[in-house]
C-alpha cells in the first residue's frame, strides 16, 4: 500500500506547477527506472506516470534529459508499450527527433525501438494504414541515419539504434514492403552502412536486409537491382582477408573485385553479422533469379574462399546451408563450392 | 367501282357502299392467296425462278390483307428465296417481319438465325434460335445454327480475352522498363532475331533478346535469354570461352576469348514513347514482322540524333541494366 501511495504522490508531483519539485520526482523516476524491480513498481502505475513525463520531454535539458531517460526505460515493460501507443508516444517521439538543439535524438530512438519491438508498435511507426503518410515515419528516420553516420560524428552516435528500429519493423510484412520500396530509396541509403565502425549499425543492416529477403519472392527487383551496393554489402563481410587472384575477380563487377583485390581487408568481427548476411544470401539463392544473378559475380567463389578462413561454428554451419543450395552449379561452368 | 380508297373517307353509310367494300376485300384475299401459291411454285421451278418467287410473294405481301399467319408465311417465304439467292441482309429483315406477325413461326425463326449467321450478327442469331428452340425443342436444324453461333461466340470472346491479356502484359513490360529507366528505340536488326521482345519472368526480373554482331564477316550470334542480372563476361565465356562450340566461320580461330572486344553504339535510336513500346511489344514474333512498318512512326523520317553517336566499348561485367539505361 505504501508503494502505491508514494507512487501516486509522484504521479502528482510531476505534474506540479513548481519547477524544482517536478525535476525532483523526475529524478526518483529516473533513479527507480533504472533497476528492474523498479521498472516493474513503476510499470503499475504507467497510466499515471507516463503522460506527464512525456509532457516534460518539451522543458529544459535539465528535466527532460532525465524523463526520457525514464521514458526509455519503463518502455522495456510491454504493458508500458501498450499505454505509450494509446497516449501518443509514437507521434511525440517523431515530432521531437531532428528538432535542432535537441539533446534528446538518441533517447526518442532508443524509445522508438522499444515501442516497435511489439507489433503493434512498430505498425504505429509504419503508419500502416493511413494511406498518405505510410513509412514516411521511417523515411525521415533512415535520412538522419544515413546522414549522422558514425564516421562523421565525432561524438555521440544519436542515430545509431535506428538500425535496430529496422530490424524490428522489417518483421513486420508492411516493413518489409517500405524498405524495399523502390521509389523511398530506403535499402540503398542502409546498405552502405555494412561498413560502419559501430557494430550496432552493421548488425541493423545485415538484420534488416535478412528480414526483408523473406519476402525475395515478391520483391526480387526490388533487391536485384539495387545489386551493386547488395552484393558487397552481403559478400565482403564473408570474403576472408586473403587477397583474390585475378581469375576470381575479372568474372566479379567492380565494387566487388576493387576491395577483394586489396591486402589488409579489415574482417568483419562480429559473428552475428556473418550469419545473418548468410541468411540474406540463402533467401536470396531460393529464387532463381537470385541464383542466376549470384552466379554471374561470382559470388559462389566468395563463399568458398570465405569459408576456409571461418572458424565460429555458427556461422560455418550458415555457410554450409548456403552451400547446399549451390552444389551442382548453375549450368554453367562455374564450380561447385564445397559445402 | 373505285378499287382504292382514299385516306379519310367516310365510313360507308348505305349497304351498297359496304357491299362494294366486301366484293375488294374479297378480290385482295384471293390475289394474295393466289399470289403466294404462284410465288411456291417458282421455287420449285428451280433457280432461273428465284426472281420471280420473290416478285410474287412482294405482291402477295402488298395486298395487306389482316390474315397475319398468311402475311408472316410470306415474309418467311420470301427470306427463304432471299437466303438461297444469299440475300442475307433482306432474308433476315423478312424474317424478322414474319415473326412480327406470328411469333410462333419456327421457319421464320430459323431461317432468321441462319441468316443472321451469315451476316455475323452472332447476338441476334443466338436469340432467333433460341427463341425457336423454345416453340420446337426438338428442331435439329435449329439447335445446329444455335451451336454453330455459339461456337463463334465462345471464340470471338476467347480472342478478346486474349488480345486484352496480351495489351495487360505489354502495358506491364512497358511500365517495368519505364521504371528501370531504359529507353527502347526501333529495331534495326528484326530479321536477325525473329522480332523477339524482352519479356518478363515471374519474379517480375526481365530477360532480354541480345545480339552480337561481327562487323569483319557480317556474321550474328543471338542470345535468346540475357537476364537482366546476367553479365557480358558471362555470355563471351559461353560463346568464344574454353569448351565453347567451334565459330564454323571463324576459320583463322581469331576469336578467341582473350581478343574479343565488345562494342555498342549509344544513342542510336530515337526513344519511343510508351503509347509506342506497347504497340511494337504486341507485334507477332514471326509473321508481322516482316510486314512493312507504314505508320506514323515514320513521320520523323531519318533519325538525327540530338546526342552524339558513339561507340563505346563495354567493360566486359557490366550487366544488362546498367548498360540499356
Amino acid at each position: 500500500m505504501a508503494v502505491d501511495k508514494d507512487l501516486e504522490d509522484l504521479a502528482f508531483f510531476l505534474k506540479s506547477p513548481s519547477p524544482n519539485l517536478r525535476k525532483a520526482a523526475v529524478e526518483i523516476v529516473q533513479g527507480l527506472s533504472g533497476t528492474d524491480e523498479g521498472v516493474r513498481r513503476l510499470s503499475s502505475h504507467a497510466s499515471a506516470l507516463f503522460s506527464p513525463l512525456v509532457r516534460i520531454l518539451v522543458e529544459a535539458e535539465e528535466v527532460s534529459k532525465p524523463a526520457a531517460e525514464a521514458l526509455v526505460n519503463l518502455s522495456q515493460d510491454v504493458a508500458v508499450v501498450d499505454h505509450s501507443i494509446r497516449v501518443g508516444a509514437v507521434e511525440r517521439a517523431m515530432e521531437l527527433i531532428g528538432k535542432p538543439g535537441s539533446k534528446l535524438n538518441k533517447f526518442m530512438v532508443m524509445l522508438l525501438v522499444n515501442i516497435s519491438n511489439i507489433d503493434k508498435g512498430a505498425s504505429r511507426l509504419l503508419q500502416e494504414g493511413d494511406e498518405k503518410l505510410a513509412g514516411l515515419n521511417i523515411a525521415k528516420l533512415v535520412r538522419f541515419f544515413s546522414r549522422f553516420s558514425s564516421s562523421e560524428v565525432a561524438g555521440d552516435d544519436e542515430y545509431e539504434h535506428v538500425a535496430n528500429i529496422l530490424v524490428n519493423i522489417t518483421r513486420l510484412e508492411f516493413g518489409r514492403k517500405v524498405v524495399l520500396d523502390m521509389s523511398k530509396g530506403i535499402l540503398r541509403q542502409i546498405l552502405p552502412q555494412i561498413d560502419s565502425r559501430s557494430v550496432v549499425r552493421r548488425q541493423g543492416v545485415a538484420g534488416t536486409v535478412r528480414n526483408c529477403c523473406f519476402d525475395a519472392e515478391t520483391y526480387l527487383p526490388s533487391l536485384l537491382l539495387a545489386s551493386e551496393f547488395l552484393w558487397p554489402a552481403l559478400l565482403l563481410p564473408l570474403a576472408g582477408t586473403k587477397v583474390y587472384s585475378e581469375l576470381d575477380t575479372a568474372k566479379m563487377p567492380l565494387e566487388l573485385a576493387t576491395p577483394l583485390s586489396q591486402e589488409d581487408r579489415e574482417l568483419e568481427t562480429d559473428p552475428k553479422v556473418r550469419v545473418e548476411a548468410c541468411e540474406a544470401i540463402y533467401l536470396l539463392l531460393l529464387q532463381e533469379g537470385g541464383r542466376r544473378a549470384f552466379w554471374a559475380i561470382n559470388g559462389p567463389r566468395i563463399l568458398e574462399l570465405g569459408y576456409e578462413e571461418e572458424e565460429d561454428p555458427k556461422v560455418m554451419e550458415a555457410f554450409e546451408r548456403v552451400g547446399a543450395l549451390l552444389v551442382g552449379g548453375s549450368g554453367t561452368d562455374e564450380e561447385a563450392v564445397q559445402a | 367501282m373505285a378499287l382504292f380508297m382514299p385516306n379519310g373517307t367516310d365510313v360507308p353509310e348505305t349497304d351498297a357502299e359496304r357491299a362494294d367494300l366486301d366484293a375488294i376485300q374479297a378480290l385482295k384475299e384471293s390475289s394474295a392467296i393466289e399470289y403466294k401459291e404462284d410465288g411456291n411454285k417458282f421455287v420449285k421451278m428451280g433457280k432461273k425462278h428465284y426472281s420471280d418467287a420473290i416478285d410474287c410473294y412482294t405482291k402477295a405481301i402488298g395486298q395487306k390483307i389482316p390474315d397475319t399467319l398468311h402475311n408472316s408465311v410470306c415474309y418467311a417465304n420470301r427470306a427463304h428465296v432471299n437466303l438461297l439467292l444469299g440475300n442475307n441482309r433482306r432474308a433476315f429483315e423478312d424474317a424478322q417481319e414474319a415473326i412480327k406477325f406470328n411469333r410462333a413461326n419456327v421457319k421464320a425463326y430459323f431461317r432468321g438465325a441462319k441468316a443472321a449467321l451469315a451476316l455475323k450478327l452472332i447476338p441476334e442469331a443466338l436469340d432467333m434460335a433460341e427463341k425457336g428452340l423454345e416453340l420446337d425443342p426438338l428442331n435439329t436444324e435449329l439447335k445446329k445454327i444455335g451451336d454453330q453461333a455459339k461456337a463463334i461466340h465462345h471464340e470471338e470472346d476467347a480472342k478478346k480475352k486474349r488480345d486484352s491479356e496480351a495489351l495487360e502484359k505489354a502495358k506491364k513490360l512497358t511500365a517495368l522498363l519505364e521504371g528501370r529507366t531504359v529507353n527502347i528505340g526501333k529495331a534495326t536488326f528484326n530479321h536477325l532475331t525473329e522480332g523477339r521482345k524482352p519479356w518478363v519472368d515471374k519474379s517480375a526480373m526481365i530477360h532480354w533478346p541480345v545480339l552480337f554482331v561481327h562487323a569483319e564477316v557480317m556474321v550474328s550470334d543471338f542470345i535468346e535469354d540475357f537476364f537482366e542480372m546476367d553479365t557480358f563476361g558471362g555470355h563471351l565465356d559461353i560463346n568464344y570461352g574454353d569448351g565453347s562450340p567451334s565459330l564454323l566461320w571463324d576459320t583463322r580461330h581469331e576469336y578467341t576469348r582473350e581478343r574479343v572486344e565488345l562494342y555498342y553504339l549509344s544513342n542510336a535510336a530515337k526513344p519511343l514513347s510508351n503509347k509506342h513500346v506497347v504497340r511494337w511489344l504486341l507485334e507477332n514474333d514471326v509473321g508481322r514482322q516482316f510486314k512493312d512498318v507504314n505508320d506514323d512512326d515514320d513521320s520523323d523520317g531519318d533519325y538525327i540524333s540530338f546526342f552524339p553517336l558513339h561507340w563505346k566499348r563495354l567493360s566486359h561485367c557490366r550487366v544488362v541494366t546498367c548498360f540499356v539505361s
